[in-house]
């Protein structure tokens, strides 16, 4: 019967092991993302809500760290799609988690706010 | 007696010859600088398959972050460089590495070109080979790493059910899935495991490794107790 339930815990434990990975970071969805990008856009917008959807997520999901770039590549997705607020929301994002983006991050979130200043006063 | 230990002695030594230690000496520059971060920059492609260099570029991330190093949006890298006038990764290849890694703040550049990329469908089975050439090259333009990898992937050839027609069937279904979405990627996965962690051209750890520190220290122990005799 001890023997039993040894096996049963050592089952569970093997279980166990093989739904957590041993990756360094959070990848969620983000290579099939790319992918989609460059390949099928078909599914192009579906792999994106994904995406989206997962970086929302993954910060309070998990101890794991988003991995780098991805809040970065968020941004640009987010532009392409012209909505310069949410690319520069992840942006600034990508360079919290990452002081070696600062160059590029801060190079981009300059440009884009002087671009969104310059389209607001010629609103006015 | 004697004769049994002299012969023992030397079959240890044999072995110990045997043994001999990797030449681990590719390894000094990257040592030397110590990267944090990689650009990984658009993949040139020498095949005619227009899929190849996009596919390739999107599974290097993956490998290289996990390594520990920081690793540049390779998509906001791609869309950026266009806007600079940068449509073709060979006109990226070319270019001088010190004002690309400038452009982006990178401590280093990788630069990968496919050389192969092929599916052969050869006697009822497809063969799918990838041929990958891989360069770091530091923000002031010096090679610091560079390695090679062709692998070759033929599904289930070995599945041998003992009955000769009955294998034809199946080697002739599996050819025929093999032909409709080869297996390009997890060759490429494969091909960027095995360069960036195999032996004899694997990369240290990154900053962000939970080995880094430890790896570092029996760097600088090592570098002690051997000092370089040239």
């Amino acid at each position: 019967m001890k023997l039993k339930l040894l096996g049963c815990v050592c089952a569970a434990a093997l279980l166990a092991g093989c739904a957590t990975n041993n990756h360094l970071y959070q990848w969620g969805n983000y290579e099939d993302t790319l992918f989609a990008h460059f390949h099928e856009p078909e599914v192009k917008e579906e792999m994106l809500t994904a995406y989206m959807a997962f970086l929302e997520k993954a910060p309070t999901k998990n101890t794991k760290k988003v991995a780098p770039g991805l809040f970065a590549e968020a941004g640009t997705f987010m532009l392409e799609k012209g909505d310069t607020k949410a690319a520069i929301r992840f942006y600034e994002l990508e360079l919290s988690v990452w002081p070696e983006s600062e160059p590029l991050m801060s190079m981009l979130i300059r440009n884009l706010n002087a671009r969104e200043q310059a389209v607001q006063e010629q609103a006015k | 007696m004697k004769k049994l230990i002299i012969q023992s002695l030397f079959v240890v030594f044999a072995l110990t010859g045997c043994v001999a230690k990797p030449d681990l000496s590719y390894l000094e520059p990257l040592h030397e600088r110590k990267l944090r971060s990689l650009l990984i920059a658009p993949v040139k492609n020498e095949t005619i398959d227009v899929m190849a260099p996009t596919s390739v570029l999107a599974t290097l991330p993956f490998s290289l972050a996990e390594k520990g190093y920081y690793t540049f949006p390779v998509n906001t890298v791609k869309v950026l460089l266009e806007g600079e006038g940068y449509y073709e990764p060979a006109e990226v290849h070319a270019a001088p590495p010190e004002s690309l890694a400038a452009l982006f703040g990178a401590d280093a550049i990788l630069y990968v070109t496919i050389h192969e990329w092929t599916s052969e469908y050869v006697l009822l089975a497809t063969t799918t080979i990838v041929d990958f050439e891989y360069k770091i090259v530091d923000s002031s333009g010096q090679l610091l790493w560079q390695a090679r990898k062709e692998l070759a992937y033929s599904p289930q050839q070995q599945n041998s059910t003992g009955n000769p027609l009955a294998d034809l069937v199946a080697m002739a279904i599996t050819a025929a899935i093999e032909r409709a979405a080869p297996n390009y990627l997890p060759l490429t996965r494969m091909a960027n495991g095995q360069v960036f962690n195999g032996m004899e051209t694997g990369l240290p750890p990154g900053p962000y490794s939970p080995a880094y520190d430890k790896y570092y220290q029996k760097v600088a122990a090592d570098a002690k107790q051997a000092p370089a005799i040239n």
